[in-house]
């Protein structure tokens, strides 16, 4: 199978890779944005738990 | 054991955490085998020709995106009988998967719709109903974060994402109740299909593969959520991810 052909789509290449495109992006910004929510929650706790810690030694 | 232990906040942390990866992964190949029969094995349409391959990304998405809406509602019944507290965070955690589905069905429909309708969009029933749900979902996610007090923004969020369910048969309907330009089922339950085998096997795995992918990130979203309003339990502080802290 020829590869040009392949991008080709029979013409119709825009449409069919603007739509297969659009899908891995969009998954693909998805997952980074999840993972940087997730990270960032377990951040804010490991931040309250250290702050807690320096309370109790300080006290 | 009951099926309920799991419904508590701090033992589904560790499933879900425990659930992501294996999620993923069958997400990832499923996809990987689905573009291949898609885009390499599944042969020309007669009628469309290759631009007809964009239905395994849009039959997929579409049917995700109404699928998630109804998962949220069935959440929304829990959340609002049981005032289970896991359900409303469901609820939050599904929505934005399930916008960026319907974004993503109609999306592909309008690249699919200029070469086969001559337009990327009409203000057809189906496709309006389907904007109709990217609206439900945006309104939810608009709801839930204007309302400070997070018990009535569950409760208010849960009510929406319950009336709305109204508009799921409708988008599924909408092309045998009204002449629609867009076509109607390719496979139904009372007629079975009318796709080639290869055809229709890759549509199914893409939309198995939506499926894993949507159970995957919105379990590993759940746990954000679950991280962020229970900060302040006491189990928080003892899970492994905050112990390792330095």
């Amino acid at each position: 199978m020829n590869w040009a052909t392949f991008f080709d789509m029979g013409g119709r290449g825009f449409y069919v890779w603007g739509s297969f495109g659009a899908f891995m992006l969009l998954i693909t910004i998805e997952i980074i944005l999840v993972r940087l929510r997730i990270h960032r929650a377990q951040q804010d706790i490991r931040d309250d738990v250290i702050a807690k810690q320096i309370e109790a030694q300080s006290a | 054991m009951s099926l309920f232990k799991y419904a508590a906040p701090s033992t589904f942390y560790p499933l879900a955490g425990k659930l992501v990866p294996w999620f993923g992964t069958l997400a990832f190949l499923l996809c990987a085998l689905g573009l291949y029969l898609g885009l390499f094995v599944a042969p020309e349409d007669f009628q469309q020709g290759e631009v007809y391959r964009i239905i395994f990304v849009h039959v997929p998405t579409a049917w995700i995106a109404m699928f998630i809406y109804l998962v949220m509602a069935g959440y929304a019944v829990l959340s609002l009988i049981y005032q289970t507290r896991l359900s409303a965070m469901m609820i939050e955690a599904l929505a934005p998967t399930g916008a960026m589905f319907t974004v993503l069905a109609l999306w592909t429909g309008a690249l699919w719709g200029k070469p086969t309708w001559g337009t990327y969009w009409v203000w057809d029933a189906r496709m309006t109903s389907t904007l109709i749900l990217l609206f439900l979902y945006v309104g939810y996610i608009a709801l839930i974060n204007a309302i400070e007090d997070k018990r009535r923004a569950d409760k208010a969020g849960a009510l929406l994402v319950l009336v709305g369910s109204v508009n799921v048969p409708i988008i599924y309907f909408s092309v045998k109740w009204w002449n629609t330009l867009h076509q109607g089922a390719s496979i139904s339950v009372s007629q079975g299909n009318k796709m080639a085998t290869a055809m229709l096997l890759a549509m199914l795995i893409m939309a198995l593969a939506c499926w894993m992918y949507a159970i995957a990130v919105s379990l590993c979203r759940v746990r954000a959520i679950i991280l962020t309003r229970e900060k302040n339990a006491a189990w928080v502080a003892g899970i492994n991810e905050i112990k390792g802290l330095k």
